[in-house]
């Protein structure tokens, strides 16, 4: 095979047994590679109702068929994938940087790792060479100190290491796995998983050729990418960059703010993407074989916080910043520093705060559970020593909030579940849904709990292509489509920001395929090849008991408070009845039943026949 | 011989590089068909997010990594003045003698170039 490794490898930590086995050519079509190939491995070797945190939880890293080629951001990625412990169902993330690559000259599509290791280790892959070393001398070492220390242990400057800090080793529900510094495997929870198995990191060296089918076409094809990267498509990325998002969403009323109160942020004007880019960041780079670079480096020059230097996007600048009420560029610089040494997701960090300061609000919590801590919105050392108060778990409250918003509000106890802003466990993203309901509907039904990058639904309402201010019917069938496309996406794994510059769409990246694996695909069957992914991990979630109608929920806070700034936006909140109705739209547009199940033609349309007896029980009620 | 003020050699802005390594993998497409930035000839660094700079072999004059090589492995070339590494006999001790890579011309072995750097 071109472009793929052609090599699954299995890690037991449990015994060190160390095993290859190949990878067939029908599975890396019918599943492409990334979350599609993980999402299947992860179902196949996982018995149903394995706690997350138990050894035989597998986590898989996975490279896609781009991985190491020249292909723009495509060439840079990997992926992890296992059972979230935030959600209890399909756990993904997928980051860029440097180190996907070296796993693919390394020579492997994916790694399985099962186990638990007796004491803290980390993983190296060097080549065929595989090791499980001692890494007791990371403990509790921040993700950089790691990347550093193994560097030097291994005695290559050129070793890259994807690594978990504090918070992973203890089991924070939101830990991020990190490489490069700031490149993050950030949502879901996977830097827990690794926690869980006592593996500190996974080093790699991979010195193998990545050879594509067709170079000559492949050259020409990345050629006019790389063009495009120049062009429109991505200016965003590249000069104020995703931050650039949050006066655009003020002026929406879409900028949740102190924990989703609010819908426009007085303070926006001085946590923009203008003021950060005039006043502190200090230089733009990229990923490895990239074409557009949008890694905005902040530098704090002055004040308390001087020298705090961090990479910072509009997520997480709106979760520590608006969400918060904080208006201080400088502490949510510092904030995103620790977070990243810590190891942890930086939107759900500033979700679970958030929450915490509502609950602090609201007389749900006392300023002796916060030891001292005047956790008011707005208060950014509070949001600082809260953050180090979770990433040690350190106190009553550090401890409940590494549990994750969702988790928390159970050990808080009282109304503290009404401040809990999550879908399936998983903390919301920075677009405020009682004024964006397509968004609403799209997270809702999301496989991997509250997400913006699995259907992209904020985009019509954003973009003023629907009216952003109710849910009518149609709006489930509009989702659809972007969500195979974000599959694909994810499984090639090419950058989301990259996704203007496919002109062609489908038929750019069915060509982008082709030219590189040598393996014959249409643009339509990577349409089935998305909506298979999504059943599959529709089909996991509901093994695992967390994906049926029942899960596809709203925050309480968006059912019930209604926007309260006057303007078109005043009294918006998201009511159940047009959720439902939204959701009847969605699941006939998916042909599943009305409980949210696919049926068993569809999974034989698909593929997928094979797990049928996950439904079979439950494909009661008809179609939707 | 070729005098060393007009050989040409790549050299990298570093307050242009953004540390993408595209230049490895460029180097690698056309030389060898393959995508392989441990084969290049040229070296993006990242030393820290602020700090990126690629670098090549500048054929010095006098070359202080053909005189260090305990294996006579690097020769510069009489007329050219370029340094060329004798794979055979090349081991990839990576003696840091030379500030530049003293094994950029041809560094197919694993343990060449990548590791020459701090």
């Amino acid at each position: 095979m071109f472009a793929y490794a052609g090599k699954i490898l299995r890690v037991d930590l449990t015994t060190g047994k160390v095993s290859t086995e190949p990878l067939s050519e029908k599975m890396a079509k019918e599943y492409i590679g990334g979350i599609g190939l993980g999402i299947k491995l992860l179902m196949d070797n996982s018995k149903p109702g394995t706690d997350p945190f138990d050894p035989d939880n597998p986590i898989i890293y996975l490279t896609g068929p781009l991985s190491g080629t020249l292909g723009p951001t495509g060439g840079n990625s990997y992926a992890v994938v296992s059972k979230s412990p935030a959600t209890g169902g399909v756990g993904n993330a997928e980051a860029h940087g440097f180190f996907g690559p070296d796993l693919k000259r390394a020579g492997y599509d994916a790694v399985i790792i099962k186990g638990k290791a007796p004491k803290l280790s980390y993983l190296w892959i060097d080549d065929d060479k595989v090791e499980i070393r001692n890494a007791e001398n990371l403990q509790y070492k921040t993700v950089k100190e790691t990347d550093d220390m193994i560097r030097e242990e291994l005695g290559d400057f050129y070793i890259r290491v994807s690594a978990i800090g504090e918070a992973g080793e203890r089991l924070c529900r939101f830990a991020a796995i990190i490489n490069d510094e700031f490149r993050a495997i950030g949502r879901a929870g996977m830097g827990a998983i690794m926690g869980s198995k006592n593996l500190k990191a996974v080093a790699v060296r991979g010195t193998h050729d990545v050879n594509v089918a067709n170079m000559d076409g492949f050259k020409e094809f990345i050629k006019m990418i790389y063009e495009r990267m120049k062009g429109p498509a991505t200016k965003k990325y590249k000069t104020l960059g995703t931050p650039e998002n949050v006066l655009v969403l003020n002026s929406l009323s879409a900028l949740a703010t102190r924990n989703f109160t609010n819908s426009q942020f007085e303070g926006a004007e001085k946590v923009s993407g203008e003021w950060l880019n005039e006043h502190y960041v200090k230089k733009i780079v990229g990923c490895a074989t990239c074409g557009m670079r949008c890694d905005h480096i902040a530098v704090v020059p002055e004040g308390p916080y001087q020298g705090s230097t961090s990479r910072l996007e509009f997520e997480c600048l709106w979760s520590m910043g608006p969400l918060c009420g904080i208006d201080r560029l400088d502490a949510i610089i510092e904030a995103m520093r620790i977070v990243n040494e810590y190891g942890m997701d930086g939107i759900s960090i500033g979700v679970v705060v958030a929450f915490a300061m509502d609950c602090y609000e609201h007389g749900v919590i006392t300023k002796e559970q916060t030891d001292g801590i005047d956790l008011r919105f707005g208060n950014a050392e509070a949001l600082i020593a809260i953050i180090h108060k979770i990433g040690k778990r350190e106190g009553w409250l550090g401890n409940a909030l590494a549990e994750g918003a969702a988790k928390a509000a159970e050990i808080i106890g009282g109304d503290a579940y009404k401040y809990a802003c999550h879908i399936k466990g998983l903390e919301l993203p920075g677009y405020d849904l009682r004024t964006l309901k397509t968004a609403a509907l799209g997270f809702s039904v999301s496989f991997r709990g509250a997400c913006h990058l699995r259907n992209g639904a904020y985009s019509p309402d954003v973009k003023g292509k629907v009216n952003r201010f109710k849910i009518e019917p149609g709006r489930g069938k509009m989702i659809v489509p972007d969500g195979h496309i974000y599959n694909v996406i994810d499984s090639l794994i090419v950058c989301k920001f990259s996704r203007g510059t496919y002109y062609d769409g489908n038929k750019d990246l069915a060509n982008y395929y082709t030219l590189a694996t040598g393996i014959p695909m249409e643009p339509d069957e990577l349409n089935v090849i998305g909506e298979r992914i999504e059943n599959l991990a529709r089909l996991f979630n509901i093994r695992e008991g967390k994906g049926t109608r029942a899960n596809d929920t709203l925050p309480w806070k968006i059912k019930n408070t209604p926007v309260p700034e006057e303007g078109p936006a005043k009294g918006m909140c998201v009511s159940d009845e047009e959720h439902q109705l939204g959701l009847d739209d969605y699941y006939a547009a998916r042909g599943w039943t009305s409980d949210g199940v696919p049926t068993v033609e569809k999974l034989n349309e698909l593929g997928l026949g094979e797990y049928a007896y996950i439904v079979k029980d439950r494909a009661k009620g008809g179609k939707a | 011989m070729v005098r060393s003020q007009d050989r040409k050699f790549v050299s990298a802005d570093p307050e242009k590089c953004v540390g993408c390594v595209v230049c490895e993998y460029a180097c690698s497409m056309t030389n060898d068909n393959t995508f392989n930035p441990s084969k290049s000839r040229i070296r993006a660094l990242r030393l820290g997010p602020l700090n990126n700079i690629a670098v090549a072999c500048r054929h010095c004059e006098d070359p202080a990594c053909v005189a260090a090589c305990p294996r006579d492995a690097l020769r510069q070339e009489e007329d050219t003045g370029i340094i060329v590494v004798d794979e055979d006999a090349c081991d990839g001790c990576r003696q840091k003698s030379s500030v530049h890579m003293q094994q950029l011309q041809r560094p197919g072995r694993r343990t060449s170039m990548r590791q020459m750097v701090p």
